[in-house]
């Protein structure tokens, strides 16, 4: 292989063997080099730029999916389940496991609600993990696991159920099917109640196949905290009954009740009809799943004379006892003529209230002066939102007395042009219940860990003393007149010093700007025991057919609903008042017939004429007050 | 041959071991790499190692002079092998590169004809008994040598080997000393050359390969999709890994070769930079012991043999690790003792073995030796 060649500068020299050391160095260096060239990149891929390639690398080698965490549960005042979580299985497939899936959608689509077409597009997914069914049924279940179906995989989700249906459905609110809170304490308190979200986690190859040993990871959710309700869920159920029953004696459009402790401002019952099951959102309209005691304002009518009076006593303009003159149940005040039901005359401020004309109203409200009565209002907190802890609630509408004039001031004084929540009406009436102050309302009690421990406990909030002891004594004393001589007769309870006042509002008509002449809101709202409240109560009902007065719509189902929860809670009559007898019904009596009742009850009667009883005073159902002799009427029939 | 005791006493353990060490390393990386689809290649990759340490062991203690007596044959018989590839071969992936010896055992006999490659340039230097710088006519010679493996390689084609024929034959040939001008004379006949082998000679698969280097997201799905993946595997591997045979991207199979040309992502993702740049680091040591040899060499021969045989591991090394980090286009050059291959492993034993031979003969030339001279 040798090349011959007599060049002149290259001279043969076997043994000389140029060790060109220079090179060998220059080559490591330049190894040296182009190694370190290669480990910088490789720091800085590896070290330097790591979280971003790493998070690439997770995101195309997992397949996430969320597993629903046990959402915390929801119980009333005495730990009852309101809102609880049943297992159910979701079925899912890895379509990339799927040998056949012509086979496997004619199996599946026996048993699922979906079409075979539907089921083949699912399994012919690219994704490496997919829902056949979510919460499917436990039948289909059951039957599915029969047909033992390889290929097909079941994760057990928890499902949120409401085992009694429709009670407080508004106030719970209700979750989607992924249980997210979307209503109610379901949405208002759905950070705590979520839990955190357990992950199944799906390693998928390079061509988005799940892998085949070991293709699920399963990270355990974490459950979510238990909401304990101030609603105790026996009085919540005679509320909504009694709710019912009055909204459809009268068939009503639509109802909302609110019971609460006047001494704390806790909730005990919040009622919204027509009821909502959250167990079948979909069978209600929207507008049914708003809990209309926070949601919905409305103008409260005579209501309202509670607090004018209230008012007016606090800043000592008049007394109970003042007297005004109703001017024979017609004011003129600048163009508009302001009417009383029944005309009257001279009316002490007791019997203002207690028969609820509109013109003396007028004039209490002229003496306490459009600006006091305004601070009032506010400070009763109409027109404010009252914070309870339930979401949507809206403030009303409270016009600044600025702008008021005296026509405003006059319907202001009966409740017209104003708008208030239920809520609004239930805690500014426990002003007048508990003594003087405003206590901030709400529903929740108290959150517990998953542990068990609780983690926050709701205490009575007072926001501020709106009158004094003495003015909320005195105005219970008028509120219990109203029942025992006004226009809440019908809210009397045999036994129980009852005190309230009817509200009977016009509806405001969007369009003309008046009200509508022939739909009310009737309500009434009161608290009793009055000498020591355990509940105050606010009955409303819109647009009443058969009658629509307050007094008559309202104030029974007030009476049923106050007879049966004070019975519940225990809280016993007063003796004084239940050795006051209470007038029966007489007529159709033989005269010996009621002088024997006479005397078992050691009541006085007298009698008129002969035969059976056709008149009777005191009429039925009123108290004999002690030393009255009863008279009754007697004529003889065929 | 006579066997000397003080072979033995000389003998190099260090490369020796290292190279094992290697080896071994490469065996571990390469199960994970394959355990979760099949072991079949894991096992043949034993063997070849079993093998390769065999070869290289008797090759070191084969008098490098023999060798270099042969070195005439061995070099025609690649290039032999190197026709037979090209029309028996079989075709895997657009490359005749591999001829098939029954149905489990085939051969790359473009990996082995570095071998003789080096050798026939280091005769050719170690023959030239003239002195003086090369001028364009004296290259002639080796110039053909290089070329006829290269233009059969080429043919296949086989771009990765053909890259690396040059760059190795061009190291050594540094070390002759050439004249600047026909220096300068030939890197213009190469980048000439260049442009028509852009447009005849490499297929639109290679130009690809070379455009998406360029731009590996420009296409991330396709041709892009190597580089991007492999790249991927590396940086999640972060600075400590994710630890034997929990590399996501190995394990998921998201990058294709990963047995091969792309084997050291996988070192890279489970063992991280340490465990890279670990590996690394032996290859550079071994890159330089074979260097030193070279500068230590008593003769031509072995010393350009033993530049022959570094710069074959470094080129080999720096592609292939480069390849796989990004910084140069994707090309099918294997790791040495790494990747899943017996000809690439056996290749890299030999001129381990080569080394070694020339290593244990580096003490002072024996009495005779001298007299003789």
């Amino acid at each position: 292989m040798r090349i011959k060649r007599n060049s002149k500068k290259r001279i043969s020299l076997a043994k000389d063997l140029s060790k060109p050391r220079w090179k060998v160095c220059l080559i490591g260096a330049i190894i040296l080099v182009l190694f370190g060239a290669v480990s910088v990149r490789a720091f800085k891929l590896q070290v330097l730029n790591r979280d971003r390639v790493f998070d690439v690398a997770k995101k195309q080698h997992h397949g996430l999916f969320t597993l629903l965490p046990r959402r915390g549960k929801i119980f009333d005042i005495n730990k009852k389940e309101l809102a609880i979580n049943v297992d159910v299985s979701s079925l899912f497939v890895h379509p990339g496991n799927v040998k056949d899936p012509n086979r496997l959608s004619k199996n599946l689509s026996k048993y699922l609600p979906h079409s075979q077409k539907e089921i083949l597009g699912m399994l012919l997914s690219k994704k490496p993990f997919v829902w056949i069914e979510r919460i499917a049924e436990p039948e289909v279940v059951a039957k599915l696991k029969n047909a033992n179906l390889e290929e097909i995989g079941f994760i057990e989700e928890p499902k949120r159920v409401y085992p009694n249906g429709h009670l407080a459905g508004q106030v719970l609110g209700f979750t989607d099917i992924d249980s997210k809170g979307i209503e109610g304490i379901e949405y208002d308190l759905d950070s705590l109640l979520a839990g955190s979200p357990g992950k199944i986690i799906v390693k998928k190859d390079a061509r988005g196949r799940a892998i085949m040993n070991n293709p699920i990871d399963i990270e355990a959710s974490v459950s979510g905290y238990d909401v304990v309700l101030t609603i105790d869920s026996q009085i919540q159920y005679i509320v909504e009954k009694e709710l019912k029953k009055g909204i459809e004696k009268t068939s009503a459009e639509r109802g909302m009740a609110v019971l609460t402790n006047p001494e704390t401002g806790e909730v005990l019952a919040m009622a919204s009809y027509p009821f909502f099951d959250p167990n079948n959102v979909n069978k209600h309209s929207e507008k049914g799943r708003r809990n209309l005691p926070v949601w919905y304002s409305f103008e409260p009518g005579s209501t309202i004379k509670i607090f004018l009076a209230a008012a007016a006593l606090e800043e000592k303009k008049v007394k109970s006892t003042s007297k005004f003159d109703c001017e024979n149940g017609r004011r003129k005040i600048g163009p508009s003529i302001i009417n009383d039901v029944h005309p009257y005359g001279i009316l002490s401020v007791t019997q203002i209230v207690e028969l609820s004309s509109n013109i003396c109203a007028t004039k209490i409200a002229e003496i306490l002066g459009k600006d006091k009565y305004y601070d009032y209002l506010k400070r009763f907190r109409f027109g404010t939102k009252t914070e309870i802890d339930l979401p949507g609630e809206s403030s009303g509408r409270l016009a600044n007395s600025k702008d008021w004039g005296p026509v405003e001031l006059a319907t202001l004084s009966f409740g017209q042009g104003i708008s208030v929540t239920a809520i609004q009406l239930a805690s500014a009436l426990s002003v007048i219940a508990n003594g003087g102050y405003l206590m901030k309302p709400y529903a929740v009690r108290e959150i517990i860990s998953p542990d068990g421990k609780v983690v926050r406990k709701r205490e009575p909030e007072v926001i501020s003393r709106v009158v004094s002891y003495d003015t909320a004594e005195e105005i219970k004393k008028i509120l219990e007149g109203v029942v025992e001589n006004g226009t809440g007769k019908q809210a009397s309870i045999a036994g129980y010093r009852v005190a309230g006042k009817t509200g009977t509002a016009q509806v405001p008509n969007p369009e003309t700007g008046g009200y509508y002449s022939n739909r009310h809101i009737a309500s009434f709202i009161g608290f009793a025991p009055a000498d020591d409240p355990k509940i105050a109560l606010v009955v409303v009902i819109e647009n009443p057919r058969k009658a629509f007065y307050g007094g008559v719509v309202t104030a029974p189902v007030f009476k049923e609903i106050t007879e049966k929860v004070l019975f519940y809670l225990g809280v016993s009559p007063d003796e004084t008042i239940t050795r006051a007898k209470i007038m029966p019904d007489l007529r159709g009596m033989s005269a010996r017939d009621i002088l024997r009742w006479a005397e078992e009850e050691g009541i006085k009667v007298k009698l008129k004429g002969s035969g059976y009883a056709t008149d009777q005073q005191p009429r039925a159902g009123e108290r004999i007050k002690e030393g009255v002799v009863c008279s009754i009427e007697l004529k003889q029939t065929i | 041959m006579m066997f000397d005791r003080r072979l033995l006493k000389n003998y190099d353990w260090f490369l020796l071991t290292t190279t094992l060490f290697i080896s071994i390393i490469g065996l571990f990386n390469l199960y994970s790499a394959s355990y979760q689809t099949d072991l079949i290649g894991f096992k043949k990759q034993i063997a070849w190692v079993i093998l390769g340490t065999v070869c290289m062991i008797l090759l070191s203690f084969l008098d490098y002079k023999t060798v270099e007596r042969y070195t005439r044959h061995i070099y025609i018989v690649s290039i032999l092998l190197l026709l037979v590839v090209l029309i028996l071969g079989k075709e895997v992936s657009g490359s005749k590169s591999w001829i098939s010896l029954g149905s489990h055992i085939s051969i790359q006999p473009s990996e082995f004809v570095k071998i003789p490659l080096i050798l026939a340039i280091a005769k050719f230097y170690h023959d030239d008994f003239e002195i003086g710088s090369y001028g364009f006519v004296d290259l002639i010679k080796p110039i053909l040598l290089v070329s006829i493996p290269l233009a059969l390689v080429m043919l296949q084609p086989d771009l990765g080997t053909a890259i690396t024929i040059v760059l190795i034959s061009g190291t050594m040939m540094f070390f002759m000393r050439i004249k600047t001008k026909s220096l300068s004379f030939l890197l213009i006949l190469i980048l000439g050359l260049s442009y028509p082998a852009w447009h005849f000679f490499l297929k639109d698969y290679q130009r690809e390969r070379i455009v998406t280097f360029l731009n590996p997201y420009h296409d991330p799905l396709g041709a892009g999709y190597n580089t991007i993946q492999s790249q991927i595997a590396v940086g999640s591997g972060k600075l400590e890994g994710k630890g034997f045979k929990k590399g996501s991207q190995t394990q998921l199979r998201f990058i294709p070769e990963q047995r091969t040309d792309f084997i050291f992502s996988v070192i890279a993702e489970e063992w991280g930079f340490i465990g890279g740049a670990f590996t690394l680091l032996l290859y550079f040591t071994i890159i330089l012991w074979t260097l030193d040899t070279a500068s230590r060499a008593k003769d031509k021969f072995s010393m350009l043999l033993s530049l022959g045989v570094a710069s074959m591991f470094f080129w080999h090394t720096l592609i292939n690790v480069g390849m796989v980090i990004g910084i140069f286009p994707v090309m099918g050059v294997p790791f040495p003792l790494f990747s899943y291959g017996g000809s690439s492993t056996i290749t890299a034993m030999l001129g381990i073995g080569l080394v070694l031979g020339i290593r244990i003969r580096k003490f002072p030339a024996s009495k005779e030796a001298i007299a003789f001279k």
